[in-house]
């Protein structure tokens, strides 16, 4: 899965036009009627610039050559109304196009964000671990959506500057071919110059990204409440306001250095680009004089040459810009193109995990596993069976193993070495969906989202998608309140302004309710006992919250023991006095597994563990 | 009940766009000075090309339409060479202009975001309870006051050029000069109509805009990558985003279709301006009393007077918005705080056995009416280990606030040495005070750093205060030691590392451990520590509190067993106190507790 991702330099152009175009074809197979409507009125948009440019240039002749030619004024002006009119009816056109334009962009806009957002989430949980990795995750999920759209639009600017190149060119060749030959030579002497500053504007971006981010850390230091109580207590505000000087200089600096450098190759872009006005006006000049060429054609050239000028720039830089959006989609693309090991989907080869009320049998069997990209192993040959509906008590110190070993029975993570079976077959055999609906869990870094109580717990797609009928509607019901009941939820949740459906956060409705870490912590336990999960785990419970929790939590686990396997976590080992297994873990390596009196009476660490604790509660006979 | 709307927050002054100038100037006059004079030399670019550029075409139609004479021709060579010369001027001008004004607006831009921080620091802890100081505060964050100068400039800058186009002008027709200026005054209704939808769309879909974006973020991180999959919140995501873009939509669509509307007004009117004026000052030609050369210069000065004066709508109609802008601004930075900073008190925390007394002390949060403590009374003796015990919501942390002086107290006071603590110095209180957050933060800074927490960084020392936490080893196994970085914000995986949260615990003890304050508070210090690291970590605190005063909280009452004397609050009041022993044999709230605790501990004797 590891590929060696090395993005400091721009790609070549031959590997950036395929790019380009795979991610223009995605936006076609998303929405054709948006192309197709764009293209139209980028191809069309050249006519009316040019039409009035030709109109002026009659109307000019005709007032040179004035009451010596034409009879009346209106024979001179008349070009002029019928282009406005022109120009009116490609103006409607346009509004209309921007309404269709800003209407589809927003689906498609959508459309993609929602595609990369699962994207995101079916990428494995290892994938988030290495940072390089995660580089790509982030930027590939960030261009994904809004990139594809701007790429959509520079093919169509590039299109609309292709056509408007050739009717310049043709409008001009038609006053003088040479003269506009040799300015697109000039111009496209250019190119390399441009390439070169986009070169290096791209190294620069590149390379100050990370003094960019740690510039807006440090400047937001203080703008969280916890932050600013530790940085008066630990007098931080210098440390920060230092870090935030200190790196607001560099990008400074390095920008203005940057600055410098492509302003002095700019003059000479700048000078060529002028250079063809004075000469144009000269030669012209001289046409005029000997009477090859009439006034008002020479007043239309130089109307047309700022518009001209940068039409050929635009086209030569499509290239570029094809270029540039090229680089962008390329971590798009690569986003696109992460082969997740496990697959999230519903795979119909595989089987499903059977719903079975005594339970399920789990076997570790020498399972090992190191995080990508490092060396050590987190988990050393663990090897142990767990039978049925058993309540297992995971014990050990900080950094043993623990959480990585439920999240591999989850299969988050696939071991690196050796096989973890489930009812006699190994986990991989099954589909990842099934397996994932088997667990409730309550992570140790669990996450609440900033929306009302009610769906913050009830928010797996089981629940949104199951029909809801009267009969399903009061089943829900029923299953909210006991996983409020059984988290001790309903404690506080009741106590809200609007019940359970506050919101939890403040973020978009001032009525939101701002909870305490312990509170939290129920409403993610409510989330894992809500779920029709087989088995229930654990990780840390009870870290926050304060000794009567503590116990009705405990207790609450402790009634489902027997219907649903329970895997705890836990630093307190008063609470696996009462598991069937306890799995006691040091440095990665299984040291211990059994019942409480089994470990308390043959294993020497963990009875010195359970003692250190019990001893504190005044208890130093344990009638062992 | 103290309130946030009781105090005067903020002065009502009108000059606010001053405000906004004097800051401007602070990186040196010279820059200021500089960058108008810069911008009206700019301005004058398009009147001196017209010019030029009509004297060729005066000097080539003479010569076309009279008798040839070379020496016209050569007074339109030397022109197109003055045009050329012109534009590598302008160039040279504006890049020089463009370079200086980038130095500037940095110099600005990082003087005001200091501001900011010293604002954010200094401000008070309880602005972050009110939600509307914080939108304020937002608000004020996202002006960009580098910006709002620039318009002005800019505004100065079409305010030359509009003259020197009405005195060309004027040369050939007055009327003329007051038809160019009529002519573009009905547009600010436009201008000022956009402008108000702006400002109306960014209220209306503000918060819908941060939802959206709320929903599609959910699964690009790890903790949630985690519960997106085992929950399966595939389809509660996807409906939810749906559903806020459902709500999004019909404010965007109604928004970009009256814009769209506006700006087609807006552009045909400009072309018919242009098209009436060419017309009308083309019959000159026409009859041929006027040369084209001149036409073309009276048609440019028309049209770009023309434009000018509705740029001058335009800033005009943003007028008001900049003004308001700015003034978010002032208002927040000059926003006065709820409490006194008490830097400018002389009074040091003295070198003694601090005695902390809390003399019916009441508080309720500002901005809500529920008090958290009711007349609490406690003293607590120097050397010394307190414990502080009660269930969530009991008001233990927000004793710590106070004791912090993060907010203070409704009635009574808190005493420190027998002076309330207002009356310290807050930077000598706060040396005086080490404290272990129950939610600590995780920095983004080398593992030194944050334990000396970026003082002068006594690397011995730092090691002494790791080695107390049980993380000598994991340091030393990274491969940069204590110069690793935490986090991997902004460093690849080779010299940063990912604390797991009992290890950002323990580093956050360790910082404690190495500050070294004769006060000592830790606000659950071991929720997330193992059996062994909680043990040594308290057993290192019970020997410190010999020279130190030490509160501790926890949750896990055996951990407080030890301490000299626990008080148990129980609803913002102190229910009871005493030793352990005492507690116990009171046999009340605590030992109730402590029993729920212990049970497991002592059935286990009946299991064997």
């Amino acid at each position: 899965m590891r590929r060696k991702l090395s993005h400091n330099d721009t790609i070549p152009i031959r590997e950036a036009v395929p790019l380009f175009f795979s991610s223009l074809k995605r936006i076609c197979q998303i929405n054709r009627k948006y192309v197709l409507f764009s293209f139209l009125y980028s191809i069309c948009g050249i006519i009316p610039v040019l039409l009035n440019a030709f109109a002026v240039s009659v109307f000019n002749q005709r007032i040179i050559k004035g009451l010596g030619e034409y009879a009346h004024y209106w024979q001179a002006y008349y070009p002029l109304l019928v282009t406005f009119a022109i120009m009116v009816i490609y103006g409607i056109w346009g509004s209309v196009s921007v309404y269709f334009d800003e209407k589809y962009r927003n689906k498609i806009t959508s459309y993609l964000l929602r595609d990369s957002s699962s994207k995101a989430a079916a990428i494995d949980l290892a994938s988030f671990d290495d940072p390089e990795f995660f580089n790509l995750i982030q930027k590939g999920w960030s261009e994904d959506g809004a990139m594809l759209v701007d790429n959509a639009n520079v093919t169509l600017e590039t299109i609309m500057d292709v056509t408007g190149f050739i009717g310049y060119v043709s409008l001009l060749s038609y006053i003088d071919w040479k003269v506009t030959l040799v300015f697109i030579a000039l111009r496209v002497c250019l190119y390399p110059v441009n390439n070169w500053i986009y070169r290096l504007g791209y190294r620069l971006n590149n390379r100050l990204a990370e003094e960019r981010r740690r510039e807006q850390c440090f400047r937001n230091f203080f703008s969280t409440k916890g932050n600013v109580a530790e940085g008066r207590v630990f007098d931080l505000f210098d440390y920060a306001q230092d870090n935030y000087q200190a790196s607001h200089r560099k990008i400074y600096k390095a920008t203005f250095l940057h600055k410098i450098k492509t302003n002095s190759v700019d003059l000479l872009a700048y000078a060529l680009r002028s250079l063809p006005l004075a000469v144009g006006y000269i030669y012209f000049s001289i046409c005029v004089y000997k009477g090859t060429v009439s006034l008002a054609n020479m007043a239309m050239y130089v109307a047309l040459y700022d518009g001209f000028i940068n039409q050929v720039y635009n086209a030569i830089n499509g290239l570029s810009s094809i270029r540039g959006y090229a680089e962008r989609s390329r971590y798009a693309r690569e986003f696109q193109t992460i082969k997740p090991g496990i697959h999230t989907e519903e795979d119909p080869l595989k089987d499903k995990v059977p719903d079975l009320s005594e339970g399920h049998t789990v076997e570790f069997r020498d399972v090992s596993f190191r995080y990508p990209g490092t060396e050590k192993n987190v988990l050393e040959k663990v090897s142990f069976v767990v039978r049925g509906n058993e309540t297992v008590s995971i014990i050990g110190a900080n950094g043993a193993g623990k959480t990585t070993l439920i999240c591999l029975l989850m299969r988050l993570y696939d071991p690196t070495e050796g096989t973890i079976l489930l009812d006699g077959k190994d986990l991989r055999d099954y589909s990842a969906e099934s397996l994932y609906g088997m667990f409730g869990v309550l992570f140790q870094d669990y996450c609440n989202y900033a929306v009302s109580a009610r769906e913050s717990i009830t928010l797996s797609t089981e629940a949104v998608r199951e029909p809801i009928t009267l009969s399903t509607e009061a089943a829900r019901e029923d299953r909210l309140a006991y996983a409020l009941k059984a988290s001790t939820a309903d404690k506080f949740v009741g106590m809200l302004k609007n019940g359970i459906d506050t919101p939890l956060a403040r973020d978009f409705d001032p009525d939101g309710a701002e909870l305490s870490v312990g509170q939290k912590q129920r409403i993610a336990l409510a989330r894992a006992y809500y779920k029709k999960a087989q088995v229930l785990i654990l990780d840390e419970p009870s870290a926050s919250i304060d000794p009567q929790a503590e116990a009705e939590i405990y207790e609450a686990v402790h009634q489902q023991r027997g219907k649903k396997g329970i895997w705890l976590i836990t630093h307190r080992l008063s609470s696996c006095v009462q598991s069937d297994q306890i799995l006691l873990f040091q440095d990665g390596k299984l040291i211990g597994n059994g019942t409480h009196s089994q470990l308390f009476n043959g294993n020497a660490e963990y009875k010195r563990m359970f003692l250190l604790q019990a001893q504190k509660y005044g208890v130093t006979q344990c009638g062992i | 009940m103290r309130n946030f709307d009781k105090r005067n927050h903020f002065d009502k002054r009108n000059k606010k766009l001053t405000y906004l100038i004097k800051l401007a100037f602070e990186p040196g006059l010279w820059f200021v000075l500089f960058m108008p004079v810069c911008t009206i030399l700019l301005a004058q670019k398009p009147v001196a090309s017209s010019w030029l550029t009509a004297q060729i075409f005066n000097r080539l139609q003479l010569a076309v339409e009279g008798t040839p004479d070379k020496a016209l021709l050569y007074g339109a060579i030397l022109y197109a060479v003055l045009i050329f010369g012109l534009d590598i001027a302008q160039w040279l001008l504006a890049t020089a202009s463009a370079l200086i004004e980038n130095h500037w607006r940095e110099r600005v831009n990082e003087k005001l975001q200091k501001m900011f921080m010293q604002k954010d620091y200094k401000g008070n802890v309880a602005d972050h309870d009110n939600p509307d100081l914080v939108s304020r505060r937002n608000a004020a964050k996202n002006v960009d006051p580098v910006g709002i100068l620039k318009s002005v400039i800019s505004f100065i800058s079409t305010l030359s050029a509009s003259v020197s186009f009405l005195i060309l002008l004027w040369g050939f027709s007055p009327v003329m000069v007051f038809v160019a200026v009529l002519i573009k005054l009905p547009t600010f209704y436009f201008y000022d109509k956009t402008m108000k939808m702006n400002r109306k769309f960014k209220i209306d879909s503000g918060t819908l805009n941060r939802e959206k974006d709320y929903f599609y973020r959910i699964p690009v991180s790890k903790p949630n990558a985690k519960e997106y999959k085992i929950f399966s919140m595939k389809g509660y995501v996807c409906d939810k985003y749906d559903e806020v873009m459902s709500r999004y939509m019909p404010f965007y669509k109604s928004y970009f279709t009256k814009m769209a509307m506006n700006n087609s007004v807006l552009m045909h009117y400009d072309r018919i301006v242009t098209i009436a004026a060419e017309i009308v000052i083309g019959i000159s030609v026409f009859t041929g009393k006027m040369l084209f050369g001149e036409y073309t210069l009276f048609v440019a000065a028309f049209n770009n007077l023309a434009k000018s004066v509705e740029q001058i709508v335009d800033f005009a109609s943003q007028f008001k918005d900049l003004q308001e802008q700015s003034g978010l601004l002032r208002e927040y930075l000059e926003s006065r705080n709820l409490y006194e900073d008490g830097e400018g008190c002389a009074r040091e925390v003295g070198n003694v056995p601090h005695v902390i007394e809390l003399a019916d002390v009441s508080f309720t949060y500002p901005g809500t009416d529920r008090e958290v403590l009711h007349g609490l009374n406690m003293t607590l003796a120097a050397g010394k280990t307190y414990g502080l015990v009660g269930l969530n919501g009991s008001g233990k942390s927000t004793l710590v606030n106070l004791l912090l002086r993060l907010y203070e107290p409704d009635q009574g006071e808190i005493r420190l040495d027998g002076v309330n603590i207002r009356e310290y110095n807050i930077c000598s209180y706060y040396k005086a005070i080490a404290c272990v957050f129950q939610n600590t933060g995780k920095y983004a800074m080398p593992i030194k750093d944050y334990v000396a927490s970026g003082r002068q960084r006594d690397l011995p020392r730092a090691m002494a205060a790791l080695s107390q936490v049980r993380l000598t080893d994991w340091c030393s196994g990274l491969k940069h030691g204590l110069d690793t970085m935490l986090t991997r914000e902004f460093s690849s995986e080779d010299d940063s590392v990912e604390p797991s949260i009992g290890q950002w615990q323990k580093l956050s003890i360790a910082r404690a451990i190495y500050k070294d304050a004769p006060i000592m508070i830790l606000d659950e210090p071991s929720a997330s520590l193992d059996v062994d690291s909680e043990n040594e970590i308290f057993h290192y605190i019970r020997s410190l509190a010999i020279q130190k005063t030490a509160i501790l909280i926890s949750h896990r009452l055996s951990n407080v067993v030890d301490c000299d004397h626990i008080f148990v609050l129980q609803e913002g009041r102190l229910a009871e106190e005493g030793s352990h022993q005492d507690l116990i044999e009171l046999g009340g709230v605590y030992s109730s507790l402590f029993e729920s605790q212990a049970k497991y501990y002592k059935t286990s004797g009946a299991v064997g």
